[in-house]
């Protein structure tokens, strides 16, 4: 055939094989990199996770429905594990907790409260998560079904209080509502605050207390300039042995105290000692977010050849997504001076942490008024607070009541409300194959009843037609 | 189901962008460059869907409105395949 | 050649003429504008070489419609052009297409293949008629349809299939241009 005429493809099969051919690399290929870059397996739920009922007053009742999940960690770090049943109406959380890699057994604690309220009898089905730290890692996910059946009658509620449950697990002390959970540790003062979320939804920050420290006040400024002042006396907070009190007789208080010794800065031997009570009280036994106060006391067992004594803490965000501002905002009430705020990344305030500089000194108790000078540096995530308390006239006793709380207007909502689809980035790539099959698929077809035109015009010539 | 209907929303909304670019270029309407730049429109759609949900997590469906979230997608690949279905239809039946 | 005087430069020599030239080969029944766009030329210049081409008798024009289509002289006959400005387009393309493969067709016949009503179907056959590429016989008191040179058509069927990308971008073109208020 002359050069001159057009030219055209061969036949509808090599046409359709050139759109595929072409297509698909060009689609699919950057799609499925996408996947495979994309977040790597760390952790999954094992198959020896087993059950209990828990009846701490011995009355035959249980007040939780222990859940010991198995977790294969991969990739070990922060994970949280969450467990939840019949549409939400059952939640726990746990966590989140530092898992070495392998095997490890999580307690998950579902209130009887909640069970009695919402269960018909009979098995129970369990939707688990183990989330990781960082959102962008797959969490794992899975289902337990119980081995026994189980009634509502079988089931009280815990005699913590309403819609919180305190429990101590090991070194942390949790107090627990259907959205907030706090932690405090005993190895290290240390308030945590959690919401219950899925992946990449929980707000997570502490405050934790690192240290004491005895000055010179050289620049006459009152607050502790690490540079410029003169360390007398110093102690890390978490070489104290910590101890535990709890009164929930009105509300919940639970108090951290330990003796604190103080070493003169250099050396490794204690000279003098104080004690230090933490105390984290609210009169309400609900779980608000708002205004939770976590006093600090120190009563030295003799005076100090220094100005002033400051108490060096930080508060942190744990999620990686909160920043810390200072500055009051949001629906932040409080009169307090200080305030700093955590921000999520939306924009909205999560958090505060605020506290007035007044404070309590006194010899044997903390009675006279006074001031305390506070400096703090916020850089990101992570704030640097230094309150400086007074040690003159005789001051062994120092009292100081800062508040904690998180926003209640931005508090997330409850997890079965707020959970989130998961993606399958596969079944996007399915779905472009089959477009891409779709568009090759229209080209052989409308190609062949061509074609089948053509021959029957061709057959029409070579017969010489009618 | 949306993630399948994603990867459709995808190719098709591309290669009726690409036929309506190339028909402008032939033809230099101005309504053709309209056109395919509607076609454009559904595509860059389907990229920061495909953006938001797998990469980089900016979109996160509730579980609450998973269905309309299906339904409006299903609506959207409906929309592109009948349009490309229709440059295929002759005036004749048989 | 006709018309051609040797002592001139060969007209093919310059390579923009060469390219248009080619095209007009390529794709008959190709209207100025998309000359224009598909060799990326500007419209003057386009019209320059055109115009040398029509006067060298080495490519022809034909109003089609909205279109001034050219076609290279020489390589296609006229009756080859009609019969290609026909399959172009849906409608007498399907009037064609069926009258090839059912000669003696009836109006109704033809009707009753495609999806178009009685009356645009009589207005194809008329320009059809008129243009030499059906004709009529009465075969007692029926109207019957015949293509008048169906070796011609089947030629030029085969010969001058457009890619199935040119086609995919006229149906686009024709859906969405043909859309009025």
């Amino acid at each position: 055939m002359p050069s001159h005429y057009p030219r055209y493809l061969d036949g509808p099969s090599s046409r359709a094989i050139s759109v595929i051919a072409v297509a698909l690399p060009l689609f699919i290929l950057p799609m499925f990199l996408l996947v495979v870059s994309g977040a790597p397996m760390v952790v999954s739920l094992g198959s020896s996770t087993t059950e209990r009922l828990e009846d701490n007053d011995g009355d035959g009742l249980a007040e939780f429905l222990v859940l010991d999940v198995d977790i294969e960690v991969f990739e070990p770090g922060a994970y949280g594990l969450h467990g939840s049943a019949l549409d939400g109406a059952v939640t726990a959380n746990a966590g989140p907790l530092d898992l070495p890699m392998g095997s490890s057994k999580v307690e998950l604690r579902f209130s009887g409260s909640a069970l009695s309220r919402s269960i018909t009898g009979g098995p129970i089905s369990f939707d688990l998560e183990v989330f990781p730290r960082d959102p962008s890692s797959n969490s794992a996910k899975g289902t337990y079904r119980t081995m026994e059946d189980y009634m509502p009658e079988q089931f009280e509620a815990p005699s913590s209080g309403t819609g919180v449950e305190v429990r101590i697990l090991g070194m942390e002390v949790l107090i627990e509502s259907k959205v907030l959970r706090l932690s405090i540790n005993t190895t290290l003062p240390q308030i945590t605050f959690t919401y219950s979320g899925g992946s990449g939804d929980s707000t997570r920050s502490t405050i934790r207390y690192l240290e004491v420290v005895a000055y010179e006040d050289k620049n006459g400024n009152a607050v502790f300039d690490q540079g410029t002042d003169l360390k007398k006396y110093e102690a890390p907070l978490n070489t104290v042995d910590w101890s535990l009190r709890t009164d929930f007789s009105q509300g919940y208080e639970i108090s951290l105290h330990g003796v604190v010794p103080l070493r003169l800065s250099g050396s490794a031997t204690a000279v003098a000692w104080a004690k230090m009570t933490f105390t984290y009280r609210s009169r309400s036994l609900l779980l608000e977010g708002w205004g939770q106060k976590f006093d600090i006391d120190l009563e030295l067992w003799q005076p100090l050849d220094a100005d002033r004594i400051a108490v060096v803490h930080e508060l942190r965000d744990l999620s990686g997504e909160q920043t810390i501002e200072k500055g009051k905002g949001g629906s932040v009430q409080t009169d307090d001076p200080n305030v700093l705020r955590l921000i999520s990344p939306r924009g909205l305030t999560t958090g505060i942490y605020s506290w007035s500089d007044e404070i309590s000194v006194g010899e044997a108790s903390p009675q006279t008024p006074s001031r305390a000078n506070t400096t703090f540096t916020v850089d990101g995530h992570v704030a640097s607070i230094i309150f400086s308390y007074p040690l003159s006239g005789g001051t062994l006793s120092i009292h100081h009541d800062p508040v904690i709380g998180m926003d209640p207007a931005n508090m997330p909502k409850e997890r079965n409300q707020m959970g989130f689809l998961s993606n399958k980035p596969l079944a996007m790539i399915i779905g472009s194959a089959i477009g891409v099959l779709i568009v090759a698929g229209t080209v052989v077809f409308r190609s062949w009843s061509e074609r089948r035109e053509q021959r029957a015009l061709i057959d029409r010539e070579r017969k010489g037609g009618d | 189901m949306k993630d399948l209907l994603v990867g459709l929303l995808l190719v098709l909304s591309l290669v009726l962008s690409g036929i309506g670019f190339l028909s402008y270029r032939r033809s230099g309407s101005p309504r053709l460059l309209m056109v395919s730049f509607a076609f454009l429109l559904f595509l860059i759609k389907g990229l920061y869907l495909a953006v938001g949900l797998y990469l980089t997590h900016w979109v996160k469906v509730p579980r609450g409105f998973a269905l309309a979230f299906d339904i409006m997608l299903l609506v959207d690949v409906a929309v592109l395949m009948t349009l490309y279905l229709a440059l295929f239809r002759k005036q004749r039946v048989r | 050649m006709r018309g051609w005087d040797p002592m001139e430069e060969d007209p093919l020599q310059l390579e923009t003429r060469k390219r248009i030239y080619e095209l007009v080969q390529a794709s008959p029944g190709v209207h100025f504008r998309e000359i224009s766009r598909r060799l990326g030329l500007p419209m003057g210049v386009v019209e320059y070489h055109l115009n040398f081409l029509l006067k060298r008798e080495m490519i022809v024009d034909r109003k089609e419609g909205r279109y001034r289509r050219y076609y290279a002289e020489g390589k296609i006959g006229s009756r080859e052009k009609r019969v290609l400005s026909y399959l172009r387009k849906d409608i007498p393309r399907g009037i064609l297409m069926h009258v090839m493969l059912h000669p003696g067709a009836r109006h109704r016949d033809i009707k009753g293949d495609l999806d178009i009503s009685g009356s645009t179907l009589s207005f194809h056959i008329q320009r059809m008629m008129e243009d030499e590429v059906l004709k009529e016989e009465d075969e007692g008191g029926t109207r019957r349809f015949y293509v008048v040179d169906p070796d011609s058509v089947s030629r030029t069927l085969i010969l001058y299939r457009r890619s199935f990308m040119d086609k995919l971008v006229d149906s686009f073109t024709e859906t969405w241009l043909d859309l009025e208020l």
